[in-house]
């Protein structure tokens, strides 16, 4: 194996009382790109914060390229959930800003490389229309264009689309799978599973800091096995109104299910208590997560599940 | 109004509005400058520094501007500090629109959406870019109206100096009315005058329609 693209080695960070992230490693490889899913509060942002070095780490180390990234070396570009555009500069001053102060580029150099990342990300013709004047999915294409131009050699999004709605999630995922077909290495915190489970050839589960499960995107979404990783899973299933068979409650401790005994397992219900449930956990539960079944940028529901098929 | 009055009184009530524009414009100029010293002082990481501006701001915003210009006038002298009436008149001035300019600042750059700050950060800008084209300006549109404000109530604020002997425009129309017996002419004339240059001022702050 290769030296890692990026490792993360026993990051820590802790604010007061609170361990926000303990002790996590990732090591991620080139090309890769590794989507981070997790309940709120679980880490996730955090983690990308520590890395693109915007959070300070109370523990462990980031190198990226045997280097340690330092904010603003041109190594990592991130796209933030708010898009954080800069509300003076039109579309085009936005993404050309960086070029002409870091780069060191000519107004024209850079007013023409702005506009062809524009053109990538299909906002060529809004170059002179300020943030205001766009909708939050053309914000964030354009927030993306921003980073792009930068080149870096590993891009974070941080929900890219959690204040989007449904339709305009759509045109940005699109301009980032696009980005993941072209090899770019990424880290994608997102509560789109579907898009997770489609875009991303890893996928890591945190919870309360920790990485819980760390495999093939395909693997974790189809046989997931790790309960705290199913009950997550289970309530996105649950939120879907055509969602296959209702799941059992998502938030039932596990603890008054053993002071009830183990109730029969049901086929294809969660062995919620582990390994003693009876029946082996059936594959292919999620397959509304699953790429195979859920191609990309439909969104659409699979029509005939086939029951623990 | 007799028409004669306003002609005969007329160049030399310039005469004073040159001097209250002067004196206010310096003090203004002067006081956001040293406003931008206190507000860095005011968010600086030394807590000496803080304390002082804190203690700073409390003082020129606590005392009359009366009192501070009194004080400057006829209290420094004892101090061993004999400076000139104009000088005191425009350093108080401009110390007193300081401790205003600096929380106005202050409040502007807190306004600025951090996320901004952190996005120019991964950028590559340097923090001194950062500050000069991305906070100031976001800054900027949240400041101008009470900037723009702060500067009209020095302008008007200057009236004051006349109790140390400048003759600007209100002492001017003072020795007006004293002098022609018309109270009532001088002072409205006088208002007239603070008004125009005012207006000016208000302009500056109008929306500009954007392209």
């Amino acid at each position: 194996m290769t030296t890692p693209f990026l490792l993360a080695e026993k990051l820590e960070r802790r604010v007061g009382n609170t361990q926000i992230l303990a002790g996590i490693d990732l090591s991620v490889q080139k090309g890769e790109v590794v989507g981070l899913i997790g309940p709120s509060g679980s880490g996730k942002s955090s983690l990308l914060r520590c890395i693109a070095g915007l959070d300070p780490l109370t523990g462990g180390r980031v190198l990226v390229e045997g280097r340690v990234p330092q904010p603003g070396d041109g190594l990592i570009g991130m796209v933030f959930q708010q898009f954080n555009l800069w509300p003076h500069l039109t579309a085009g001053e936005n993404v050309a800003l960086a070029l002409r102060l870091v780069r060191r580029m000519s107004r024209a150099e850079a007013a023409e490389r702005a506009r062809a990342m524009l053109d990538r990300v299909g906002l060529a013709k809004f170059a002179d229309r300020r943030p205001a004047q766009l909708s939050g999915g053309q914000q964030q294409r354009v927030a993306i264009a921003r980073t792009l131009a930068m080149e870096p050699r590993l891009i974070l999004f941080d929900e890219p689309t959690a204040s989007l709605d449904p339709e305009l999630t759509t045109e940005v995922l699109d301009v980032i799978r696009g980005l993941a077909e072209t090899g770019m290495t990424m880290l994608v915190v997102s509560h789109e599973m579907g898009f997770v489970a489609s875009v991303a050839s890893r996928a890591v589960f945190l919870d309360h800091g920790r990485v819980l499960v760390d495999g093939p995107a395909r693997a974790v979404f189809r046989d997931a096995e790790e309960p705290r990783l199913r009950r997550f899973l289970s309530t996105y299933l649950q939120r879907v109104a055509w969602a296959p068979d209702p799941e059992p409650p998502a938030t039932q401790p596990a603890t008054t299910m053993s002071l009830l005994g183990a109730a029969p397992a049901e086929p294809g219900s969660f062995p919620l208590l582990g390994g003693e449930a009876a029946s082996p956990p059936p594959p292919a539960r999620f397959s509304l997560l699953d790429a195979a079944t859920n191609p990309p940028g439909e969104g659409q529901p699979v029509t005939a599940p086939k029951p623990g098929a | 109004m007799p028409w004669s009055f306003v002609e005969e009184a007329l160049p030399v009530f310039l005469r004073g509005a040159v001097a209250t524009v002067g004196v206010s414009l310096a003090a203004i100029a002067l006081g956001f400058a040293v406003g931008a010293a206190i507000a860095a002082a005011a968010t600086s990481g030394l807590r000496g520094l803080r304390a002082f501006a804190a203690l700073y701001i409390s003082f020129f915003r606590g005392v009359p501007l009366l009192v501070q210009l009194l004080l400057a006038y006829y209290a420094l002298p004892f101090l061993g500090l004999d400076i000139p009436a104009i000088v005191a008149a425009v350093g108080t001035l401009a110390l007193c629109c300081a401790a205003y300019a600096a929380e106005i600042l202050r409040g502007g750059l807190a306004t600025v959406p951090p996320g901004a700050v952190e996005a120019a950060r991964l950028l590559g800008l340097t923090r001194a870019q950062t500050f000069l084209r991305i906070r100031l300006p976001i800054a900027a549109r949240a400041m101008r109206q009470s900037l723009v404000g702060e500067a009209i109530m020095i302008m008007k604020a200057s009236s004051l100096v006349s109790m140390v002997g400048i003759l600007e425009l209100t002492r001017t129309s003072q020795a007006l009315a004293a002098s022609t017996f018309m109270p009532l002419q001088a002072y409205t004339l006088c208002g007239i005058m603070y008004l125009i240059i005012n207006f000016v001022l208000m302009a500056v702050s109008w929306e500009r329609r954007r392209a």
